[in-house]
């Protein structure tokens, strides 16, 4: 209803305005209702503008509202963003801080290890290497015990063999005889 | 080794000469019958023919039995053999005779070789010896080995006594392999 009045408040209040128009021409002051046009245009400006801010201030008032709460919603959201982002990026650091510590870690562990390992394989080589030294010692022990027990054997089959045809030789009735005495003598002395 | 056969037939002569002293002396006879009889081939030959009757073999025995001086009852036995057909199995019985009479009589064989011929005195010692070591006598059987170059070597029992010159050269040998 209220609507409605001011409608047609404008609708009067611009019609008088122009239907002065000719009037004004020809007479030099146009007045409507008694008072000069341009006073009825100042009305009917004011009350457009009345009008325009009437009709303009609630879908305004409530785009502003939507807008301001959708701005503080956005801040809030931009302050749950940022401080989520700070955490992750808190975690991040924290993780970086852990990744370096494990890097460490794990560098001096693999030092060690390595290190470990080296020592290891040195002390391997090192017994393989004394291993193969003792049985290169112990063959070639083993060599010189056998070249002497050959030898030896050798020399003591060739002295047997050549005092046994010695004795063939030489030996006479009164030596048989003093070792056939002195085989009674060894035979009276041994164990039986 | 004692054939089985043979024991029955030494432990028969044992009972027949009643003493062990008579039945060595049988055996000494009958290994010297042995010996004629290894040294001829055809004596040899006529004991294993199998074809020729006893008969022949016996006067033949007889023969011989005189002419080595041989007693009658060891001609007898022998007589026995070639009825058993068995002289050619004479060797073992006179070995299973000499194991029984070393047996009765407390003996033990003694195997010698010796560098040497011994002569008597020295067979002595040497019995003398053996029989100290074995303590009881000793019969003893003398080979004479001139490998042995010196000494002997004396098979006593189951006991080994090499005191020979080639027995030391083979132990000098042997001690340095």
């Amino acid at each position: 209803m209220k609507i409605v009045a001011v409608v047609l408040l404008v609708i009067l209040v611009a019609a008088v305005a122009f239907a002065a128009e000719p009037a004004a021409e020809h007479e030099g002051g146009a007045k409507f209702l008694g008072l000069p046009t341009w006073i009825w245009k100042f009305v009917n400006m004011v009350a457009f503008l009345w009008f325009l801010v009437w009709a303009l201030k609630g879908p305004v008032k409530n785009a502003i509202a939507s807008r301001h709460e959708q701005v503080r919603r956005e801040a809030v959201e931009a302050k749950e963003r940022r401080e989520k982002s700070d955490k992750m990026a808190g975690e991040i650091s924290a993780r970086l801080a852990k990744l370096e510590e494990d890097v460490r870690t794990i560098r001096e562990r693999a030092q060690t290890e390595g290190e470990r390992q080296k020592r290891e394989m040195i002390a391997a080589a090192e017994a393989e290497a004394q291993k193969i030294l003792q049985g290169a010692r112990n063959e070639v022990d083993n060599q010189l015990k056998h070249a002497r027990k050959e030898l030896t054997e050798y020399a003591g089959e060739l002295a047997s063999e050549r005092a046994e045809q010695l004795l063939r030789d030489k030996i006479t009735d009164a030596d048989r005889e003093k070792l056939f005495r002195d085989s009674l003598t060894e035979i009276e002395g041994a164990r039986s | 080794m004692i054939r089985r056969f043979a024991r029955p037939y030494a432990r028969a002569i044992m009972d027949v000469v009643k003493s062990p002293e008579k039945a060595n002396e049988i055996r000494h006879e009958l290994a010297r019958f042995e010996q004629a009889r290894k040294a001829s081939s055809d004596l040899q030959e006529l004991y294993a023919n199998p074809g020729i009757e006893n008969a022949p073999k016996l006067k033949v025995t007889q023969a011989l039995a005189q002419r080595l001086g041989l007693s009658e009852m060891s001609t007898k036995i022998l007589g026995i053999l070639i009825g058993n057909r068995r002289m050619n199995d004479l060797q073992p019985i006179v070995e299973a005779l000499a194991e029984m009479v070393r047996a009765e009589t407390g003996t033990v064989a003694a195997e010698v070789r010796t560098a040497k011929q011994l002569n008597d005195k020295e067979q002595a010692d040497l019995q003398r010896t053996l029989e100290k070591k074995a303590g009881r006598k000793v019969e003893m059987v003398l080979e004479t080995d001139p490998d042995l170059i010196g000494g002997f070597v004396a098979k006593l029992g189951s006991e080994v006594y090499d005191a020979s010159v080639l027995g030391k050269i083979d132990r000098f040998r042997e001690s340095l392999g």
